[in-house]
């Protein structure tokens, strides 16, 4: 791998910045602690030297002075390490006292060199530094300094110590996004490989999920939600071409013996009447199954979801019962409906399909069950979600079957003498997953109960 | 009365001409988008039936240039088999009423006939009156030789339907669609029932039917003279 396409890597280049960012943040602070800790240590030796001055000074006066200068002159002479400098000179500046001579006068403070000093007592390291200051006093100067060395030590142990640390802190932190650069780099590579394989056509293919329930995690779920839909929708085409073929080759077979019986036998106008009435009423079946199979397919491709709108699930539900009770009376049924909510049930929805997703569940109960058949609505809350059972009380359908009849084109074997497209359960399925919602089929015990759950607003 | 066809499934157009000059309408048809939109401002017409694909210009392109120009003539546009959002999109765009291909003629014919003799926004009907039957949609009482009739709310939109298409054929899907919203095709008798429960209130108790069935096309209201 190139510089160049390092450059190009998202993870890298952020690790990269941050490091870099993280780094100057790193450099400002610990400058900012060299140079406040180093005027600590001035401000301390200042603070010293000016207490030495105060303590000499308190000598300076007419009578006094003459033991200013005695005291000035013990001390040069009793100091055996000198870390401090002192000299004491008259109005005319001749030199009275002290363990330096001859130091020029200067109002600020200055830091003096030992080597451009002149010691009366040859003493200590040349290289030695005084943090100096001239204080003028009634009949003299005065001339103190002190040894600035633990400054300077002090100085170079923290440029040292701060030096190390910008140093160690680097390493770790480039080191720290080297390692998440590569972790992360190989994710979105584990990412990218399965990708690839899906466009070359390994539909199969999935994205691996660390498990660390991070963003990219959801990403993947994501992404592998897409392919399991995907493939789900490549699977249905592929078997619904099969079924479709299958399927209207049979009504399209009955429609040309009927017509063909027709041609060959009927004799009267009546006769050729009825087999023209019966031959419509196939191809209108035939249209049916597409029209059903086309309207699932739009369903399914979810461009409806643009159009949704507050559904009350307690009036739409009110509507279908309103509309389906006196039809299962007349089949012999008894169609019940119960809201157990508080107030409205609303969900997001569109509100032709949501009708004829029940109206479907109705229908399939009162055409297949026998008369006499108990059918109950009842929606139901739980935890802020609705759920909607569709119950009777006939003949159900058997653990096995429960998944393939949301197949489409799929029929039961008892139902194949009724007329049906098989397409029922599988347009109900769609427009559940339209609106997010599940359908699953249980046992009523006796008969069928099917739950349409929606999912919490 | 005169209907204009744009179409351009030459077999369709013929079927469907054919069937409505049998019926006595005067019908001229176009299979290009941009002449008939010329055509359908140019004229006078009292339905035109639109086909939403059509070479040259889209339907629904064709509704609302029409309409921006004034026109308010009532538009039934054919869609194709299954377009889910066909119609909704169909009627926003300024359509009176759509229709699903293939379709039945008979169903044509009665969404043509309802939609050419639609009372004009002059004035709305408010009594609607069939031999000794009259509904009155402000106060939604309804009474035959002057008995009152308790409706169900569903039951009294059902007989408004047919009240509103009096003398004229109104169709099964029809009814789904008017009174019940249902666009989709039932498997269960729910027109037949309802109907049946309207019969038995509105023309049991009085000897002569005002509800006739027609057979292979739906319902109608008259009271038979």
């Amino acid at each position: 791998m190139t510089v160049r396409n390092l450059l190009k890597r998202t993870p890298f280049r952020l690790a990269a910045t941050f490091s870099l960012f993280f780094i100057t943040i790193v450099l400002a602070l610990f400058t900012v602690i060299y140079l406040v800790a180093s005027a600590r240590l001035v401000s301390d030796i200042r603070d010293r030297v000016r207490t030495n001055i105060d303590s000499l000074a308190v000598l300076d006066g007419d009578r006094t002075f003459d033991d200013l200068v005695t005291v000035v002159a013990e001390e040069s002479e009793s100091v055996r390490d000198p870390d401090f400098i002192v000299e004491l000179v008259d109005k005319n500046g001749k030199f009275l006292a002290g363990n330096v001579r001859g130091v020029p006068q200067f109002d600020q403070w200055r830091t003096l060199k030992r080597s451009e000093l002149n010691f009366t007592l040859d003493r200590g390291e040349p290289t030695d530094e005084f943090l100096a200051i001239w204080r003028p006093l009634a009949k003299g100067t005065l001339l103190v300094g002190s040894d600035n060395s633990e400054v300077r030590q002090m100085k170079s142990f923290l440029l040292k110590l701060l030096t190390y640390g910008l140093l160690v802190t680097s390493l770790a932190l480039v080191l720290c996004a080297i390692y998440f650069a590569r972790q992360t780099q190989q994710r979105i590579d584990a990412f990218a490989n399965p990708l690839a394989r899906v466009s070359q056509g390994h539909i199969g293919a999935r994205v691996p999920i660390s498990g660390q329930q991070d963003d990219i995690d959801q990403v993947a779920l994501q992404v592998n939600g897409m392919l399991g839909n995907l493939q789900r929708l490549i699977e249905n085409v592929n078997q619904s071409s099969s079924d479709i073929a299958h399927d209207l080759k049979k009504p399209l077979g009955r429609l040309r013996q009927r017509l063909d019986n027709a041609q060959r036998k009927a004799k009267s106008p009546d006769e050729f009447q009825t087999a023209v009435n019966d031959a419509l009423l196939d191809i209108d079946s035939i249209t049916e199954t597409f029209d059903a199979l086309l309207r699932i397919t739009q369903i399914e491709a979810g461009a409806r979801k643009d159009r949704f709108v507050p559904v009350d699930l307690r009036v739409l539900l009110a509507d279908v019962h309103d509309v389906y009770d006196i039809v299962a009376e007349d089949a012999g049924d008894k169609l019940s409906y119960t809201a157990d909510v508080e107030s409205t049930a609303s969900v997001r929805g569109d509100p032709e399909l949501l009708v004829q997703l029940f109206a479907n569940l109705v229908e399939n109960a009162i055409r297949h069950c026998p008369p006499g058949t108990q059918i109950g609505l009842r929606l139901r809350a739980a935890n802020g979600a609705y759920t909607i059972d569709v119950s009777d009380t006939g003949p159900g359908i058997p653990v096995a079957e429960r998944e393939n009849v949301f197949r489409r084109l799929y029929r039961l074997e008892r139902a194949r003498s009724t007329d049906g497209s098989g397409l029922g359960l599988s347009l109900v399925a769609a427009i559940a997953e339209l609106h997010g919602a599940k359908v699953a089929l249980a046992d009523n015990a006796p008969g069928l109960r099917v739950e349409v759950s929606f999912p919490a607003a | 009365m005169r209907i204009l066809l744009l179409e351009d499934d030459a077999n369709t157009a013929a079927y469907v001409s054919k069937g409505l000059e049998e019926e006595g309408h005067a019908v001229d048809h176009l299979s290009d988008g941009r002449d008939a939109v010329a055509q359908a401002v140019a004229e006078d017409y009292d339905v035109i039936i639109l086909d939403r694909m059509l070479p040259g210009l889209d339907g629904l392109a064709i509704i609302k240039t029409i309409r921006s120009a004034g026109r308010g003539v009532p538009v039934l546009f054919l869609t194709a088999l299954g377009g889910v959002d066909d119609r909704v999109e169909g009627l926003d765009a300024g359509g009176d009423d759509y229709l699903v291909k293939p379709f039945a003629f008979s169903e044509l014919l009665a969404r043509v006939n309802a939609l050419a003799r639609r009372p004009q926004p002059k004035g709305e009907e408010t009594r609607l009156k069939v031999g000794d039957l009259e509904i009155d949609l402000v106060s939604r009482k309804v009474t035959r030789s002057g008995d009152t009739i308790d409706l169900q709310p569903r039951e009294f939109r059902l007989l408004e339907v047919l009240m509103r298409n009096r003398g004229r054929v109104v169709t099964r899907t029809m009814l789904l669609e008017r009174v019940w919203s249902f666009h989709f095709d039932p498997k269960t008798s729910v027109v037949e029932t309802h109907i049946s429960r309207l019969r038995a209130k509105i023309d049991k108790p009085y000897g002569k039917d005002l509800i006739h069935t027609i057979r292979g096309s739906g319902y109608t209201v008259n009271d038979g003279a």
